[in-house]
C-alpha cells in the first residue's frame, strides 16, 4: 500500500514539474489572433516607424471560407513599439507566425535595415523564412492599395511571384536568415529582390524589377531584371530561364531563343603576383526553343555557330554586370568569401582591404552553352515559294 | 493479499452423505424439503412388480431440464420391464451394469452431488432400502445453432461461432483439432451457480507454468456467482487496474484453435459464447482471422492501417486541440486560414468544444449499440442531422472539430478491440494537449508506453512482439509474413516453439 502511495506521488509530481517546465504555455483561442500575412514599413518624418498590416480578415468569411485582406495602420518609436500599438486600432493580437513578406521602402532601406530586421529576428514568433522585399516607390504602404490579379491577398500574391520565377531567374528568391547569412559574413553583401506597382489594363498591379543591392545594411543600388538573370549566373543560381541570343552568319540574322534547362558555374580564386583573380566558368545547357531566322540552323555546323554565339554572349552580359556592380562597390557576388574559403592565407592579409581591391578586381569569365535539343522541330519551317 | 471473505455455501439443512440404509420415502423427504417452493421440481414414482415381490424406485428431476425421452426409454422403461425376482435386493451397481441403457450412469450417496446433478438436469434415481442413489444423465434443453457470431466477422473464414454450453464449444475446437494431446480441464466456480470452467490447452505445446498458474488463479476465485467469461477474465488477469485487456476473447472457434497452435491457453465458460485466451499480448489487437486467409501483402497493409487508425483515434482531437491553441505556426497557413473561417462565430473555446463533442459522439456510440434497430435509424438521422448539420449552421461547434471527432470516431470503429484503452487515453492525451500542447501529447504518449511495457500477461511481457529485434518475432506483427516464414511460436508462451519444417514449402 505505502509503494503505491509512493508511486502516485512520484507521478504528481512528474505532472506538476511538466507543467512548470514548458516553454509553451500560454492557451491562446486562435479567435483571439490576428493573422498577419504581409508588412510594409515606413519611416515617418519625425524618424519613427509607420508600419502597414497586411491580415488575412477571416471575419467575414462565411463558410466558403473566403479571406478578406485587411490592412492595420500603426505608428511606434520602434518595430516592437509599433506593433503593440496596434493593440490600439485592432483588439485581437498580431499574431506573426504566419506572416511571409516584409515590404521595406526605398528610404528606409538606404538608411538601413539593421534596425527593422531586429525586430523580426528577436520575436519568438516572427519567423526568419519571411521574404524582404525592397518597394521601389513613394511609400511602401501603397503596396496594399494594389488589387491582386489572383490571389486574394497581396502578400500571397507576391510570395506566388517570387516562387514563380524560378522560369525566368530574373529575381533572387531571398529569406530572411539568407538576408542575414549575408551580412553577418565577411566578404559577401546581402541582396533583396525589388517589387514595384506598374499600370496593367488601367489598373495598378504588382511587378518584380531586379534586385537591391546593400552595402553592409544600407541600400546603394539595383540591377534590372536582365542583369539580375546574369547576376544569378554569377552566383550560381540559375535554375531556368530564357537567354536570347543575337545571330548574324552569312547574311543570316535573328534572335534565336534558348531556354535554360541547367546551368553550373564554377569559382576559382587565384592569386598571383599580389593579385588576386577569380574564375568563373558557367556551363549551361539549353533548348532552342524559338527561332526567328527562316531556313536556319540547316545544317549541323549551324548549331556551334549558335552555340558559340551564345557563350560569347553570355560571357559579355555577365561582364557587364560584374562591371556595373564594381562600381557600386559592394561585393554581392561573394568574391570576397570566396577567397576566404579557397585562399584562407591571402585573405588574412588582404581581407581588410578587400572593399578597394574589389572595385578592381579582375573576373574571367567563361561560358558554355551546349543545345540539348530542339523542341518538336528539327529544321526551321521553310517558307515554300 | 487481499483478503477475501469466504462464501461458501451448503445447500441447506442437508447433511453430508447419507448414513447408513433408509427408506425409499425418508430419502425423499430429505430432498423435497431442499427443492420445496419450487414447482418444476418431479418425482416420479414407479415400480418393478414380479411374481415375489414390487420394488420401488423414484426418480426425481426438474422440469424443463431433461429430455423426458431419455427418461422414458433409459430408465423408467427398462426398469418396470425387468424381473428382479431372482436378486433379493438389486443394488446400484446391478442397475447400472445391467437395467439402466443410459450411456452415462453412476451411483453416488453424496447428497450435495446428487442435488447439484438435479439442478444440473440429470436424474436422480432413488433406490429402496439403498444407501446409494443413481445419476443418470439426462440432459435436454434447446441451445442455439453456431452462428456466425455478429461482432468478429470475416471476409473468409468459417461462419460458425461458439454457444453457450461449453461441451458444445469444446467439440466445436476438437473438431478442428483431432489430437489426444487436446486437453480439456473442467473446474468448477461460483458458490451458487456451480459454474463450470474449462481450460483448453495442448500438451506438449502449452507452457506449464502458465497453466499452474492460471489454475491456482481459478482456484482462488470465490463468488457466489460466475455468469459470463468477462467476469471471470477480471478475477484472474493481470493489471487488473490498467485499462488494457491481458486477456483476450474471441467467439469464433477456428480463431481459439489458431491461438491453441501459438501455445495460448483458452478457457471455455458454460453459458458465455466466447472463449477466453491467454496470454493475450498488446498485438492481437491488430490482427484479425482474415489477415491470414488473404494476401499477405494485404493483410500486412491492413494491419498497418488498423495501427494507424489505433494513432490517430487516440491523436486525432489532442494534436487538433495542441496545434489550435498553442502551435498556430505549425499549421500550413491555409488551411489554419480555413479552420479559422470555419470557427468563426463559434462561442466555445476549442478545449471545451473538442471535448464536448468527443463526448456527444461517445453518447451516439453507447445510445446505438445496443439499441433495437427500429431505433437505429432515427438515431443515425438524429445524430447526423443535429450534430452534422445544425450544430454547424448553428455555430455552435465548428465544422473542422466536426471532422476531426468523425475521423476519431471512424478509427475508433476499426480498433473496436481496443475500446477501453482508446477512449480512456483519448480523453487523457486530449486534456493533457489542451493544457500544455503537443508537449503534453508527449508526455502523454510517454506515460501510456511505460505504463504498457510494464503490464505483463501470465509473465509474458505485454509489448514483447514490438519491443523486440529479433526478425523472428516481428514476422507477424505489423506485418504479417508469408505462412511458410511463421516457422516458430512466441517466445514465453510456448514450450515447444518449432511450428513447422523448413520442408513445408520447397520447390
Amino acid at each position: 500500500m505505502k509503494k503505491r502511495y509512493r508511486v502516485a506521488l512520484l507521478i504528481l509530481v512528474n505532472i506538476f514539474s511538466a507543467f512548470l517546465l514548458t516553454s509553451c504555455w500560454n492557451y491562446r483561442e486562435p479567435d483571439n489572433l490576428t493573422l498577419v500575412r504581409g508588412l510594409a514599413i515606413d519611416p515617418t518624418e519625425e524618424g519613427k516607424f509607420f508600419l502597414s498590416v497586411e491580415t488575412a480578415d477571416m471575419h467575414q468569411a462565411g463558410p466558403e471560407g473566403k479571406v478578406k485582406s485587411t490592412v492595420i495602420e500603426t505608428e511606434g518609436e520602434t518595430m516592437f513599439d509599433a506593433v503593440r500599438n496596434a493593440v490600439l486600432v485592432n483588439v485581437p493580437r498580431l499574431y506573426w507566425s504566419h506572416a511571409t513578406v516584409v515590404f521595406i521602402s526605398q528610404k528606409l532601406a538606404e538608411e538601413g535595415v539593421l534596425k527593422i530586421t531586429d525586430f523580426l529576428i528577436r520575436d519568438a514568433e516572427t519567423r526568419l523564412d519571411v521574404h524582404p522585399i525592397i518597394y521601389k516607390g513613394e511609400e511602401a504602404k501603397e503596396i496594399f492599395d494594389v488589387k491582386p490579379i489572383s490571389a486574394e491577398l497581396v502578400s500571397e500574391e507576391v510570395m506566388d511571384l517570387l516562387h514563380a520565377q524560378k522560369s525566368t531567374s530574373k529575381t533572387l528568391h531571398v529569406q530572411m536568415f539568407e538576408f542575414l547569412e549575408r551580412l553577418a559574413n565577411e566578404g559577401i553583401s546581402p541582396v533583396m529582390p525589388v517589387i514595384t506597382t506598374k499600370e496593367n489594363k488601367g489598373q495598378k498591379t504588382l511587378k518584380l524589377s531586379g534586385l537591391a543591392l546593400f552595402k553592409k545594411d544600407k541600400l546603394v543600388g539595383y540591377l534590372d531584371e536582365e542583369d539580375t538573370k546574369f547576376y544569378c549566373f554569377a552566383i550560381d543560381e540559375v535554375d531556368g530561364g530564357l537567354l536570347v541570343v543575337d545571330v548574324e552568319t552569312e547574311g543570316k540574322q535573328g534572335k534565336i531563343t534558348l531556354e535554360i534547362l541547367n546551368s553550373g558555374t564554377r569559382f576559382k580564386a587565384k592569386y598571383k603576383e599580389n593579385k588576386v583573380t577569380i574564375e568563373m566558368k558557367i556551363s549551361v545547357r539549353a533548348s532552342m526553343n524559338d527561332v526567328q531566322i527562316p531556313g536556319f540552323p540547316a545544317e549541323e555546323k549551324d548549331f556551334d555557330i549558335i552555340m558559340q554565339m551564345a557563350s560569347q554572349q553570355l560571357k559579355y552580359d555577365i561582364e557587364n554586370v560584374i562591371k556595373k556592380v564594381q562600381v557600386m562597390n559592394t561585393d554581392v557576388f561573394g568574391f570576397g568569401s570566396l577567397v576566404k574559403r579557397q585562399l584562407p592565407k591571402v585573405w588574412k592579409e588582404i581581407g581588410k582591404d578587400w572593399d578597394s581591391i574589389f572595385k578592381e578586381l579582375e573576373v574571367e569569365v567563361s561560358a558554355d552553352v551546349e543545345i540539348a535539343h530542339t523542341g518538336l522541330l528539327k529544321k526551321s519551317i521553310k517558307r515554300g515559294d | 493479499m487481499r483478503k477475501r471473505k469466504i462464501l461458501v455455501q451448503t445447500v441447506n439443512g442437508v447433511s453430508k452423505s447419507f448414513k447408513k440404509q433408509r427408506s425409499l420415502e425418508d430419502s425423499l423427504k430429505q430432498f423435497e424439503e431442499v427443492f420445496k417452493g419450487d414447482d418444476s421440481f418431479r418425482v416420479r414414482h414407479f415400480a418393478s412388480v414380479s411374481q415375489d415381490k414390487t420394488i420401488k424406485f423414484c426418480l426425481l428431476y426438474l422440469d424443463g431440464m431433461v429430455d423426458p425421452d431419455i427418461l422414458d426409454t433409459s430408465i423408467i422403461n427398462p426398469i418396470i420391464r425387468t424381473d428382479f425376482s431372482d436378486d433379493s435386493i438389486p443394488g446400484a451397481d446391478v442397475i447400472i451394469s445391467q437395467v439402466i441403457t443410459n450411456h452415462c450412469a453412476k451411483k453416488s450417496r453424496d447428497s450435495q452431488e446428487l442435488m447439484l446433478a438435479i439442478v444440473r438436469g440429470d436424474s436422480v434415481l432413488l433406490l429402496d432400502n439403498s444407501i446409494d442413489a443413481i445419476i443418470v444423465s439426462s440432459q435436454g434443453w434447446k441451445s442455439r445453432t453456431p452462428s456466425e457470431p455478429e461482432g468478429e466477422k470475416l471476409i473468409r473464414g468459417p461462419r460458425e461461432g461458439f454457444v453457450e454450453p461449453i461441451l458444445d464449444n469444446l467439440s466445436l475446437i476438437r473438431r478442428r483439432l483431432s489430437t489426444p494431446d487436446l486437453k480439456y480441464k473442467e473446474m468448477v466456480i461460483g458458490t451458487r451457480t456451480k459454474t463450470k470452467v474449462g481450460l483448453v490447452y495442448i500438451a506438449g505445446i502449452a507452457n506449464e507454468q502458465i497453466l499452474n498458474e492460471l489454475i491456482e488463479r481459478i482456484k482462488k476465485v470465490e463468488m457466489d456467482g460466475i455468469v459470463l467469461a468477462g467476469m471471470l477474465a477480471e478475477f484472474i488477469q493481470d493489471a487488473p487496474y490498467s485499462p488494457f485487456e491481458t486477456i483476450g476473447f474471441t467467439e469464433r472457434p477456428d480463431v481459439a484453435v489458431a491461438d491453441l497452435l501459438e501455445g495460448r491457453i483458452i478457457v471455455l465458460v458454460d453459458g458465455t459464447s466466447e472463449a477466453l485466451t491467454l496470454p493475450y499480448l498488446f498485438e492481437k489487437f491488430f490482427q484479425s482471422g482474415d489477415d491470414y486467409s488473404l494476401n499477405y501483402v494485404f493483410s500486412t497493409f491492413s494491419r498497418l492501417l488498423r495501427i494507424l487508425s489505433f494513432w490517430l483515434t487516440i491523436l486525432a482531437p489532442a494534436l487538433y486541440v495542441a496545434l489550435m491553441t498553442y502551435h498556430q505556426e505549425m499549421i500550413p497557413t491555409s488551411l489554419f486560414m480555413s479552420i479559422l473561417a470555419a470557427r468563426e462565430g463559434v462561442p466555445f473555446p476549442t478545449i471545451v468544444e473538442t471535448i464536448g463533442l468527443l463526448l456527444v459522439f461517445e453518447i451516439l456510440r453507447e445510445a446505438g449499440i445496443r439499441m433495437n434497430i427500429s431505433l437505429a435509424n432515427a438515431l443515425s438521422i438524429l445524430g447526423a442531422l443535429v450534430l452534422g448539420t445544425a450544430a454547424v449552421e448553428a455555430r455552435i461547434v465548428s465544422a473542422t472539430v466536426i471532422i476531426v471527432v468523425a475521423l476519431t470516431g471512424l478509427t475508433g470503429l476499426m480498433t473496436q478491440k481496443i475500446k477501453a484503452p482508446i477512449v480512456v487515453i483519448r480523453a487523457f492525451l486530449t486534456l493533457l494537449a489542451g493544457f500544455m500542447g503537443l508537449y503534453g501529447i508527449l508526455y502523454g504518449i510517454i506515460i501510456v508506453t511505460l505504463h504498457m511495457c510494464s503490464i505483463r500477461s501470465f509473465g509474458v511481457p505485454y509489448m514483447m512482439e514490438y519491443t523486440s529485434l529479433n526478425p523472428e518475432e516481428l514476422k507477424d506483427t505489423a506485418m504479417r509474413a508469408p505462412i511458410w516464414f511463421l516457422k516458430k511460436r512466441p517466445k514465453f508462451i510456448a514450450k515447444n516453439r518449432i511450428r513447422q519444417t523448413d520442408r513445408s514449402r520447397q520447390r
